[in-house]
């Protein structure tokens, strides 16, 4: 697998991801349950960071506000500079499309299209023709070796391939950011590794920020910097010797 | 940044649309149904109206109908009390103000045969001169008038000579028999002095349908003096309303008196009701289809709760998503509503020829005394289609589509996309 094109550096030297005092309750009834009780966090350009946590610690949930798809309770949330209190549904939505790709633990492709229109849905949102879409996400298809599954649907592949497409899918719009939420829960060891290997490069040639929401100590060891969530609350935060590739593990 | 292109969201639309068949099919059927019932109903009840008018126009509008009001109200013990019309009443209409002439006819339904043939139609008995006044553009085909004075001569119409579906044809001098309606004993014999050319109907009667001998002849065979109707021809057409007043002055309820003018209105506002009463037959039916598409649109908004998540994740708008359901009922209401159309456009002649206006009023009366027939000629009608109906069809399942699909795609545009990527 190898990168594509280099993205277009970003002005200005803001974090990638700023977060301060983030709180978040969840109410169910009358019953509130904290998931974050005051989280405040940096991650540089570039950074390939993993959250760690039991289940229930708050990571999805961080995941989620930093992703911009969970507003915070209180506390501020700034991605690439951009303060995401002051930004209405549909400019969080573009913000979204231009600068974030998410990769799920259960791919989430869509069931009824196949490999490469699936890679082309978030083109297809910011109304890239389609001449334009279909050989970039093509592109894209064949830097994650999938080029020959392009007119595959879901079900048609492995789950290692099906991740593929999804990483395909969130790295056709060269995000400048990359959540990941278990993104290596449901494959093999050996597209783990594939997985993994891929998302070095990217990191590395292309700047591209990575967080990862993992409970794979592998993912973990590979990364600059391991952020471990208890209790709402970030626990523990290491900076770690950066691996270049994840093959000699 | 651009704009999501609309020709993608209706593309994505049909995708989710073709990727469930089944439902789809049943949800545009249901369109199909009501926007064809609608079109069918509405197509048909204005080409009857359309149909009646045109053969009611066709008496002039200098022309009225005298016949005696026990027709209204059918048979029974009526009849005996019943006005009868006579020589002497067209004695005495012919001396109000503006009628220039009085036609007696008389009118009795009747079975012609002769050869392989039998025909269904009507014997009328009128002076054989004033045909000419009585059906505007009436002509002769073939031969010339029956004397008045022959009894057994005879004129009949196109149908007659030349029946469809039959080889065997009338030619001049020859001999017809008459079996009149109601009445088993009395079968005539006349000699075809003419044909006249096709005509089609004119006030529920089919002249091509009709065989003519003169008055005289008619008197005699139908043994009665009594008229089975008078056809009033005023001076002009502003004279039709003061003779049709004077003549019901003169008469009271005795008689019924109608103008061209006045049937048509009448025959409109009957048809206006009815056309009416099908369209919302055929709303009903379409109201039903738009239930069934939000029922279709919450299903499957549901069911889709996961992909909502992930549009949202890739950073579809909540106006993109909405876009995109709203286009799958947008889609259904243009299938549906073109499919329909074209049901409805094939329906509505099927409805034409089995819904046939029927004769038997006006002036295909009965002559007073005799017993009245069941056996009647027909005559089908065609179907209007206006530009604007053809667009209503078309256009008016879109719209309920579109109003129907409204809730569900806006639910579905603001659901929270971390709870729909949770959803299993």
């Amino acid at each position: 697998m190898k990168p594509t094109t280099p993205l277009k550096p970003r002005s200005g030297a803001a974090p990638s991801v700023e977060i301060v005092e983030v709180t978040k309750v969840y109410r169910v009834g009358h019953v509130d349950y904290p998931a974050l009780r005051g989280v405040s966090l940096k991650i540089e350009r570039g950074e390939l960071t993993s959250i760690i946590g039991a289940s229930g610690s708050g990571k999805s949930t961080l995941l989620n506000i930093i992703g911009a798809l969970d507003p915070p309770t209180s506390g501020r949330v700034i991605i690439d500079g951009i303060d995401l209190k002051k930004l209405d549904e549909d400019r969080l939505a573009l913000l979204r499309n231009l600068r974030i790709g998410f990769i799920y633990q259960s791919f989430n492709l869509i069931p009824r299209l196949t490999s490469v229109e699936n890679v082309e849905m978030p083109l297809i949102a910011r109304g890239v023709p389609e001449q334009a879409r279909k050989s970039r996400s093509l592109k894209m298809l064949s830097a994650v070796g999938l080029a020959q599954k392009a007119n595959k649907r879901p079900t048609e592949l492995s789950g290692g391939e099906q991740q593929r497409v999804a990483i395909a899918r969130a790295l056709v719009t060269q995000p400048a950011l990359v959540l990941g939420d278990e993104l290596t829960g449901n494959v093999d060891s050996k597209t783990t590794r594939e997985v993994l290997d891929y998302i070095i490069q990217v990191n590395k040639t292309l700047g591209t920020t990575f967080v990862l929401v993992t409970h794979n100590p592998d993912v973990a060891n590979m990364s600059h910097r391991v952020i471990t969530v208890k209790d709402g609350l970030i626990e523990k935060d290491q900076h770690l010797q950066r691996m270049d590739s994840y093959a000699g593990l | 940044m651009m704009q999501m292109r609309t020709s993608d969201t209706f593309k994505l639309a049909s995708k989710a649309l073709r990727a469930r068949k089944l439902r789809s099919v049943l949800t545009i059927i249901g369109i199909m149904i009501g926007s064809a019932v609608i079109l069918a109903l509405i197509a048909s009840s204005s080409g009857l109206s359309a149909g009646i008018a045109g053969q009611v126009g066709k008496i002039g509008a200098n022309t009225l109908t005298v016949s005696s009001a026990r027709q209204f109200f059918g048979g029974g013990g009526g009849e005996q009390n019943s006005y009868q019309l006579s020589q002497q009443d067209v004695n005495t209409i012919k001396t109000f103000q503006g009628v220039s002439d009085v036609i007696p006819y008389y009118s009795q339904r009747a079975t012609i045969s002769y050869g392989s043939n039998s025909i269904d139609g009507e014997l009328i008995g009128v002076d054989t001169n004033a045909l000419f006044n009585m059906y505007k553009g009436l002509s002769l085909y073939s031969g010339s008038m029956p004397d008045s004075f022959d009894p057994s001569a005879a004129a009949v119409g196109y149908s007659i000579a030349f029946p469809t579906g039959s080889n065997d044809q009338l030619t001049l001098n020859q001999m017809i028999s008459i079996a009149l309606g109601g009445s088993t004993s009395s079968s005539l014999t006349f000699l075809v002095k003419g044909v006249f050319s096709e005509y089609g109907s004119v006030l529920f009667s089919n002249i091509d349908d009709t065989i003519f001998i003169s008055l005289q002849s008619a008197q005699i065979l139908l043994k009665t003096v009594y008229f089975s109707g008078l056809y009033v021809i005023t001076d002009t057409a502003g004279d039709v309303t003061t003779a049709q007043q004077e003549i019901e002055t003169y008469y009271g309820t005795q008689v019924r008196v109608m103008n061209a003018g006045s049937m048509v209105s009448s025959v409109e506002s009957i048809t206006s009701q009815m056309t009416v009463f099908l369209g919302s037959i055929g709303a009903v039916s379409l109201f039903v289809a738009a239930v069934g598409i939000t029922n279709t649109m919450f299903v499957s908004v549901m069911e889709r709760t996961r992909e909502i998540g992930i549009l949202k994740a890739l950073g579809y708008k909540p106006k993109q998503i909405m876009g995109m359901f709203l286009s799958e009922a947008i889609l259904s209401g243009i299938i549906g509503g073109v499919g329909g159309t074209i049901l409805g456009y094939a329906l509505s002649f099927i409805i034409g020829g089995a819904l046939p206006m029927s004769s038997g009023f006006g002036m295909g009366g009965q002559a007073p005394g005799q017993a009245s027939s069941t056996s009647g000629s027909s005559t089908s009608f065609t179907p209007v289609f206006t530009p604007e109906l053809i667009a209503f069809s078309l256009l008016f399942p879109i719209g309920i589509a579109v109003l129907a699909g409204l809730y569900p795609a806006w639910r579905a545009s603001r659901m929270n996309a971390v709870v729909a990527l949770k959803y299993e």
